[in-house]
């Protein structure tokens, strides 16, 4: 194959099939940005999905008999005594696959995280064990890989030992719906949900790793003229290890409004409808939620931690995730000075436009033809 | 940094520890929207900027408490204004709690703290309360702090601690420099309320207080700038159809004050066991008559000033003061 033909990428697509939040995301909006883009490259998913319908994290993309057929597929692959995997050059295989396709040229793959290796307590004994066969496999043996961020590629060199020159950071992007969100779209969602009062927005799957039990305390703590004032709003269907957290939600009264998953068309007037948008998490890869805030033009408050002051740059307010009285503080400056407000909303919607899924796809493509060694 | 949205007045008599800590407990505030504006009226011009977010001006001599107040209202363009006693320690969470309050309830346009008797868990004031004849004390003097925690308005604060909405002040104008030390937060507080703002009392905006440290517990000063400023006060601000009550309501408080001073009660006898003879309040009460007298004129414009703005009715305003009325005879014996 000369260097000026169209190469083949198959992209492991298994993830849409499951419940997943920030990985199905991604994939699904990276997916139709790749499909989107002018390349004379030619992209197909594995396992075969057709024409991509509405995003939903709660289910899989397909009926339950098809996903069901398509998992045998991917259970075939994984077993190494099957022949041949799909023909293409480059296979991306996701963290659901455990060998290697052997027609492919080069192998390649997406590190979202670590959290596995780092903050082992913040997942499943399956989980844990899941993404070390899937370390052993696949990411060790990539010829390259893409880091969600700079942080997770430091991560990965540290973690992993994997060298610096096998991995490359392409970020995320925001779909654009998000940029364009208007008042008149937030005020709609509003009506829908019976927001009636002005809120602070948190939206992630519950689960201990994003840290929503300290932001539920800095609230209760906000002066009560604030938590009379302001609604804290949660959005996201319940994760692992949540349900004590989901009790909380329910039987919190004043002030708290958990609307449980939201449907993807609703986020964005969600989330320009928010004064501000809380993400203490513990640690991410990248967190989408922040991005797409960010590009709603809502100023943000997140943790100093992982990739979190590098998504954000100098557009959000930065503080100890671990730090509730920190939080509290943060929170009571944005709502009490509008003015603070205004220039990180500004600060904000300019550091978003870094995360464009037509900039990611771009690179991506780039990133493919590097794996080949073109 | 963000703007500031509230600049804290702090005026000074006697610059020393007392202000160091007062100062420090600023600098140590939870909210980071502040700037402190210090007033050195000690005519020493010792005090000095404390901390990034402060600035000082230098009085050549004593201008009182109003008028200190005022340069430091004139010297700062932010929403708000604090004004702060140098002989108080805020809490941490003062102004956080403090301008929540006021971001929230745009009618108010005064905020009243929870002001506490220093190391205590008893109160200086919860805003202040009036009687017949004009004089004013504080809601809740001495009482636990918990009793007053599910309160939410008051007649007006105590400047002595008190956020005032600038917008509010532009209005009614400012502190009454006539009034030099004493009531003119009285004054203030009841132009406003004709004017028709609201005051909140605001709990958990924790300021603890060395109460009368400044210009001593009792001092024939003290009695004479109270009376006087209680007769300003009445002049402009009662109704025409209470002020024919502030004559006898004055004599009855008199008459509670010997009755008190003989049972060692009250202000009164704290005066005399600060050395003074209780003989030398009647030429105190006197002078502050005359002293009136003289200002009569100054009094009934700024009166026709107040009526002619005004916002609220007499039977409005009357109903306030009922809600928030302290009898003579605890004026006296308190």
């Amino acid at each position: 194959m000369s260097d000026g033909s169209a190469m083949r990428v198959c992209i492991d697509g298994t993830p849409l099939l499951v419940r997943s939040a920030g990985v199905k995301t991604y994939l699904y909006h990276w997916l139709r940005s790749l499909q989107a883009s002018n390349s004379p490259h030619k992209l197909t998913i594995f396992p075969r999905i057709g024409p991509l319908p509405a995003l939903d994290h709660r289910l899989s993309v397909k009926p339950l008999l098809p996903t069901a057929f398509r998992f045998a597929m991917v259970a075939v692959l994984n077993r190494s005594w099957w022949p041949a995997g799909p023909s293409c050059d480059v296979f991306h295989a996701s963290n659901l696959v455990r060998c290697l396709p052997r027609n492919a040229k080069a192998i390649t793959a997406t590190l979202h995280d670590l959290t596995t290796w780092t903050m082992p307590e913040m997942h499943t004994r399956g989980n844990i064990a899941a993404d070390q066969a899937f370390a052993e496999a696949i990411i060790r043996k990539a010829d390259r890989l893409i880091a969600v961020s700079e942080h997770t590629r430091q991560d990965a060199i540290k973690v992993l030992r994997i060298p610096n020159d096998r991995i490359d950071v392409i970020h995320h992007g925001v779909p654009d719906y998000y940029f364009e969100a208007t008042p008149q779209e937030a005020e709609a969602v509003a009506g829908k949900h019976q927001l009636e009062r002005p809120y602070i927005l948190f939206c992630a799957t519950i689960e201990p790793r994003k840290n929503l039990e300290t932001l539920l305390d800095a609230y209760n703590l906000l002066a009560p003229s604030l938590q009379e004032t302001f609604d804290l709003v949660v959005a996201g269907m319940a994760g692992w290890a949540s349900q004590a957290t989901v009790e909380r939600l329910k039987s919190s009264g004043n002030g708290v409004r958990y609307l449980g998953y939201v449907a993807e068309s609703d986020m964005p007037g969600l989330t320009r409808g928010a004064t501000v948008f809380v993400y203490p998490s513990l640690y991410e890869g990248f967190g989408f939620p922040l991005a797409q805030a960010m590009a709603a033009g809502v100023p943000a408050i997140t943790s100093a931690v992982s990739s979190m002051p590098e998504i954000a740059g100098d557009a959000a307010l930065l503080i100890d995730p671990r730090s509730c009285e920190e939080l509290r503080v943060a929170i009571t400056r944005l709502l009490l000075s509008p003015s603070e407000r205004e220039s990180l909303a500004a600060k904000a919607r300019r550091q978003a436009e870094r995360y464009r899924w037509e900039d990611c796809a771009s690179k991506s493509w780039a990133f493919f033809e590097r794996a080949l060694g073109r | 940094m963000p703007d500031p949205i509230v600049t804290v007045v702090v005026p000074t008599l006697a610059v020393g520890d007392a202000l160091e800590k007062c100062l420090n407990s600023l600098e140590q505030q939870t909210l980071d929207l502040f700037d402190v504006v210090v007033v050195d009226n000690s005519g020493a011009g010792r005090a000095r900027a404390f901390g990034r977010r402060t600035r000082v001006i230098v009085n050549q001599h004593n201008i009182g408490f109003a008028g200190a107040v005022n340069q430091g209202i004139r010297d700062s363009h932010t929403v708000y204004v604090a004004t702060l006693n140098d002989d108080t320690i805020a809490d941490r969470r003062w102004l956080e709690t403090l301008i929540a309050c006021a971001e929230t309830n745009p009618q108010a346009g005064m905020f009243a703290c929870e002001v506490r008797l220093m190391g205590t868990v008893l109160l200086d004031s919860a805003g202040m309360l009036i009687a017949a004849d004009g004089s004013s004390k504080q809601r809740g003097h001495e009482q636990p702090a918990a009793e007053f925690a599910g309160t939410r308005a008051a007649l007006f604060p105590s400047a002595s601690a008190a956020l005032y909405r600038r917008s509010m002040l532009d209005l009614i104008g400012l502190f009454d420099e006539n009034f030099f030390l004493y009531c003119e937060d009285t004054d203030l507080g009841l132009r406003a309320r004709w004017a028709g703002w609201d005051c909140c009392y605001v709990p958990g905006a924790v300021v603890e207080h060395y109460y009368s440290h400044s210009a001593g517990r009792a001092t024939p000063l003290k009695a004479y700038y109270i009376e006087r400023n209680r007769l300003y006060t009445v002049i402009k601000n009662f109704p025409a159809r209470w002020l024919w009550r502030v004559p006898f309501a004055s004599a009855m408080r008199y008459l509670w004050h010997l009755l008190a001073i003989r049972a060692g009660q009250g202000k009164g006898a704290e005066f005399r066991k600060s050395g003074h003879s209780a003989a030398l309040l009647p030429l105190l009460v006197l002078r502050a008559y005359f002293a009136t007298l003289g200002r009569l004129p100054y009094l009934l414009a700024e009166r026709r000033r107040i009526q002619k703005s005004r916002r609220i009715s007499s039977s409005e305003f009357l109903g306030l003061i009922e809600k928030n009325t302290i009898s003579l005879r605890e004026v006296a014996w308190l």
